[in-house]
């Protein structure tokens, strides 16, 4: 019976060391082999300098091995300590949230061991990101779907994902909404009580437009502006939102990249949340040209946006004349207190460029403008490379971001509160899909090595067929809740319908 | 039971045989993976359950016979269920027609290939819901919990069939109980429960809380037999409650009285039923275009041609499978004449709103010409509104590995694992990923490879010819963009382009000219009226020649009345280019496109 006992308490022993060592305790074998090469991981994170509140950066370990030790460790505070059979790793939150808090504008140092076939271990070498002292906001919303030529039914919805946990909570998906499409979304300043995102055929089109704790849905279209608006910009004060009215055609290329697109018309208006009417100015819509794209500058007295000459939409495939369509970057004064634009003027010329520009994005302190360059259009995630590019304002000077770009598109970026991070659109992965990428930006406007939205399930985009589009930064979560929207969305009779006013 | 077991058997090889539970899904190819992100969602929604096993099943009705089974195994246990529900609320009343009839109306409803199968899932759930209900005893209490508990229960797994169960517990109440105040309550509950939930629990329209899940469609056959089939349970209660008390006499009860007199009448009246539900419901010009459909898919192409044959379709889409099926058995300018070209260009090349409603069938075409990034975006096109399906997985795997996005492909299979019945080939597909000497001797990957394009053009949907042009400039080796090319000129009845069609079809080494060319040359060059016949003349086989006078001959009987000849010309010459460019209505134009061009061959 003792003999029993003992034997009973040797194996609770054991199976405590076991289940210690599977919790976080374990460590590597001494007789580990050096590799001399960090280990092969996905998604790439090794490198990146990350916020101090972003979720743990789960990732796959892929090398071939029964059983994978990964050790994370800081400076100061306990290592974390993971033992798997799989290579997939999962990185336990609370630990890992005291470790970069007590580790600002420090490092944060991963170690990989695995042991192979026959039970060799292999150490590999660590790899490290830098933490940043600056934090980032805490939500990010986006809207998720499959790839998009130009039918949809199904999986399209917007999301806030709480990108300091891996909560993911779906604000307006379209099976609710008779399978309608959702497209631009768009904060005041980063924050949640002041935003809006563009419908189409739920059955109503225009904006579901938050104001305080008050949602509407508003028709956008007035006799100035048949089409309704996209491609939104607040202005800081949060009473105008400039947008596009467009009419946009698609084709497509037989080789590379298969979707292109091009705006035939488009303008800019304005519409003042608090008389809910629309406007323009010959500034933004001169017949001649194209407008699209406008981004306020944060002292809300500038309206950038891009602008191309007009031209002949029948001869427009005729020796590729599509790709001679080229944007420049302008920009036109603006007076809040009475509405008028003035003194429009060329930032940047597409031909000074060598390219296209779209996408503009002014930091939060006013300083850089971050936009996307491609060889022509204004639709660069159609594009085999659509680039990032940093202006300086103070300076005119162009700044390329090589360490953001990559070989293939990017785009669709925004600017965190503090204006010390920015979020993007890359299809890098493969060339179809968007994910998100965040990249820091130091005071001299460098951008770090950019790092994916981290998963919970690290292997996630492995599988996931779906594209994260217009990632926006939010400072906090959205108080509506999904079925608040749905019926909203949905309450044609409660909507709006704005007024044309050719002057404020 | 003799009866039962015959019904279900002749009802099992009718749906197996005449409807084919295949064509649902091809039709509806639903989505099932075995993913946790799906199921959850599919937990979390009223009538989710029902839906996800419907798609679970729906998967295995790719197999026919099993699908057929399936069918049959619901409709039986629907109709054991209506037999236990009219004897629990007849008091006993065994019924003898009314618990068959159901299962007619599953029939009915199973003969539109796109109903879902989680209807019948949802009738299933709530009929077991009644029955619970009304055997729960007499306590009051107890019945108002029963209510409560199966009433959610049958919201969250069938939907709107609530108001079913709602509807016979409050009759059962005040028929049954002679509760008429908590039949009152639980009426008025049963309508609250989809607002309530729609307000507290789901995110859901109002139209769509009192909808999900019920079959309420204009596309049924008869349109009326959803709402059968969805009033049917109610109505028991207004039939067995009666005949339970003895209230109803039934005319001839009497004669009834005798069993064999019942069992014949039951029969008769049993087999005329069913046969009005087949006949009223079943769609064969559906059923034909799906038939079609599901034989392309697998590439049956003879199976096509046999369909094509026997059927004479009208449909659009029957004509470019079947012209897509006589390219593929080598055939395409031989025969094509010899099946409907009523639709003429339209019917060999995809129009747009096809394009549009069937982007997978768009997909699978432009892959077949060598359009490889035309046929990514419409497979793109196919996720985006149809979802995550095993066929959609598998195309949009296939093309990006074709194009030697590993990625992309990836992902693909990734997710094509989680599928039910495409894990192996995922696991295949995945080696040819990783070995591309092996992918390389993929026949399907390399003739995919081989057509990719060289040079960026645009491409149109409808793939006007010079598309196809350009596809011939860029691979003269690609046989069907040729061999499609010289079939639109010929349904086009445009013969000028064909001496330039002779020289490039020395690429394929073919041992003879293909008969509807030589048809077409010798139209061409008779209503030219030239004198003497180039060389390439020759190439032509005399009995050619023999049948183009012979064709002259008939009309020259019937006076030169090309109308008059019509029926005997159809009859003999019917499967000739000469037929269709006689009574084609084209004709005109080319005769003076002929007279512009003269000279054009010399």
């Amino acid at each position: 019976m003792n003999r029993y006992t003992k034997a009973a308490k040797s194996f609770a022993v054991a199976l405590l060391v076991a289940l210690a060592a599977g919790c976080g305790t374990g460590g590597d074998p001494k007789e580990a082999e050096p590799v001399r090469r960090p280990p092969r991981i996905e998604p790439d994170y090794a490198g990146a300098v990350i916020p101090p509140n972003i979720a743990p950066l789960n990732f796959m370990v892929l090398e071939k091995a029964g059983e994978y030790r990964v050790e994370v460790s800081c400076a100061q505070g306990s290592p974390i300590r993971i033992v798997s059979r799989k290579p997939s790793i999962r990185i336990p939150l609370a630990p890992w949230r005291e470790l970069l808090a007590r580790n600002r504008g420090g490092a944060v140092r991963v170690s990989v061991s695995a042991s192979d076939e026959t039970g060799r271990w292999l150490r590999f070498d660590p790899f490290e990101n830098r933490i940043s002292a600056d934090s980032i906001d805490g939500w990010l919303v986006y809207r998720r779907m499959p790839p998009l030529y130009r039918f949809w039914k199904k999986g399209m919805g917007i999301f806030e994902r709480n990108i300091q946990t891996f909560e993911e909570t779906r604000l307006l998906e379209n099976e609710s909404l008779n399978d309608g499409c959702f497209n631009c979304h768009a904060f005041c300043r980063n924050r949640p009580d002041r935003w809006m995102v563009h419908l189409r055929r739920v059955p109503a089109t225009g904006m579901l437009l938050t104001v305080g704790g008050q949602t509407t849905l508003v028709n956008t279209q007035t006799e100035f502006n048949r089409a309704p608006a996209g491609h939104p910009a607040w202005h800081p004060g949060g009473n105008f939102l400039a947008f596009s009215t467009y009419k946009v055609r698609q084709f497509f290329h037989a080789t590379g990249v298969n979707r292109d697109a091009y705006d035939m018309v488009s303008d800019l208006i304005l519409y003042r949340v608090d008389a809910n009417a629309v406007t323009s100015s010959p500034a933004l819509a001169d017949p001649k040209r194209m407008e699209t794209y406008p981004a306020w500058s944060p002292d809300g007295k500038w309206l950038y946006f891009c602008s191309a000459p007009g031209f002949d939409t029948s001869t427009v495939f005729l020796d590729e004349n599509y790709r001679n369509i080229r944007y420049d970057l302008v920009r036109v004064g603006f007076d809040p207190e009475t509405a008028r634009f003035s003194g429009l003027e060329t930032v940047l010329s597409a031909s000074d460029l060598g390219g296209s520009v779209a996408h503009p994005r002014v930091s939060p302190d006013g300083r850089w403008l971050l936009f996307c360059r491609s060889g022509y259009g204004n639709f660069p995630l159609f594009r085999s490379a659509g680039d990032l590019v940093m202006l300086d304002l103070e300076s005119s000077r162009v700044r390329w971001l090589d360490a953001v770009n990559s070989s293939r598109s990017e785009g669709y970026h925004t600017w965190s509160s503090n204006g010390r991070w920015f979020v993007f659109s890359s299809t890098r992965e493969d060339g179809i899909h968007t994910r998100p990428y965040f990249s820091h930006v130091d005071p001299d406007g460098n951008a770090s090595k950019p790092f994916v939205l981290p998963q919970e399930d690290p292997s996630r985009y492995e599988h996931e067929l779906e594209t994260y589009n217009i990632p926006e930064l939010v400072s906090a979560p959205i108080p509506q809740g999904s079925r608040l929207l749905t019926e909203s969305a949905l309450r044609q009779d409660k909507g709006i319908k704005a007024k044309y006013s050719p002057s404020m | 039971m003799m009866r039962e077991a015959a019904f279900f058997i002749l009802y099992f090889l009718y749906v197996w045989l005449r409807i084919n539970p295949g064509l649902h899904n091809q039709r509806q190819d639903p989505v099932f993976l075995l993913d946790s992100g799906f199921l959850r969602d599919c937990l979390l929604r009223p009538s989710g359950p029902a839906e996800c096993v419907s798609a679970l099943f729906t998967q295995l009705f790719s197999l026919p016979v099993v699908g057929a089974l399936l069918v049959t195994a619901a409709a039986w246990l629907l109709t054991r269920m209506t037999c236990s529900l009219i004897q629990a609320i007849g008091k006993g009343h065994k019924p003898k027609v009314a618990h068959f009839l159901p299962a007619l109306l599953v029939l009915m409803l199973q003969s539109l290939y796109t109903h879902s199968f989680s209807v019948t899932l949802g009738a299933l759930t709530v009929v077991g819901c009644i029955l619970l209900q009304v055997q729960t005893g007499s306590s009051v209490l107890l019945r108002i919990a029963c209510f409560l508990a199966l009433g959610a229960f049958s919201y969250w797994a069938a939907g709107a069939w609530l108001l079913v169960f709602g509807l016979a517990a409050s009759l059962n109440e005040a028929l049954a109980h002679r509760h008429r105040i908590l039949g009152l309550v639980f009426l008025s509950v049963t309508a609250l429960l989809p607002f309530i939930a729609k307000q507290a629990v789901f995110v859901l329209g109002a139209r769509n809380a009192y909808l999900i899940g019920l079959p309420f469609s204009e596309t049924y056959h008869p349109r009326i037999a959803p709402f059968l089939f969805v009033g049917f349970f109610p109505v028991l209660w207004l039939y067995a409650g009666p005949v339970a008390i003895g209230r109803l006499r039934l005319p001839g009860a009497k004669i009834l009285k005798h069993d064999w007199v019942h069992f014949a009448l039951g029969t008769l009246v049993l087999a005329g039923l069913g046969w009005c539900a087949a006949s009223v419901s079943f769609n064969p010009r559906m059923h034909r275009l799906l038939q079609v459909d599901y034989d392309a898919r697998r590439e049956r192409w003879d199976a096509i041609l046999r369909v094509a044959a026997r059927d004479r379709s009208d449909l659009i889409q029957v004509a470019h499978q079947t012209n897509r099926a006589l390219f593929h058995t080598g055939r395409l300018l031989d025969d094509m004449f010899a099946y409907p070209q009523i639709h003429g260009t339209a019917g060999l090349l995809l129009p747009r709103e096809y394009g549009f409603s069937a982007p997978l069938q768009e997909s699978d075409f432009c892959l077949d010409l060598g359009s490889i990034n035309e046929s990514r975006h419409w497979a793109y096109e196919a996720l985006s509104t149809a979802g995550r399906t095993p066929w959609i997985l598998k195309r949009c795997a296939f093309v990006n590995l074709a194009m030697g996005d590993l990625r992309a492909a990836e992902r693909c299979l990734n997710m094509l694992d989680r599928t039910v019945f495409f894990h192996a080939w995922a696991v295949r597909t995945r080696r040819l990923a990783a070995d591309s000497a092996l992918a390389a001797k993929d026949p399907a990957v390399a003739r995919a490879r081989a057509l990719l394009p060289s040079k960026d053009y645009l491409s149109f949907v409808g793939h006007p010819p010079s598309e196809l042009d350009t596809l011939i400039h860029q691979h003269p080796e690609n046989r069907m963009a040729f061999e499609y090319r010289v079939a639109l000129d010929l349904l086009d009845c445009r013969l000028t382009d064909l001496p330039y069609h002779l020289l490039r079809m020395k690429t394929f080494q073919v041992a003879a000219i293909p008969r509807h060319l030589e048809e077409a040359m010798i139209a061409y060059w008779a209503m030219l009226k030239i004198r003497e016949l180039p060389a390439v003349a020759r190439l032509v086989r005399p009995e050619r020649y023999q049948r183009f006078r012979e064709i002259n001959r008939v009309l020259t009987d019937y006076g030169g009345d090309k109308q008059a000849a019509r029926a005997e010309m159809e009859r003999r010459f019917g499967d000739t280019f000469w037929y269709y460019l006689a009574y084609n209505p084209t004709i005109e134009r080319l005769r003076s496109q002929a007279l512009q061009e003269r000279g054009g061959l010399e």
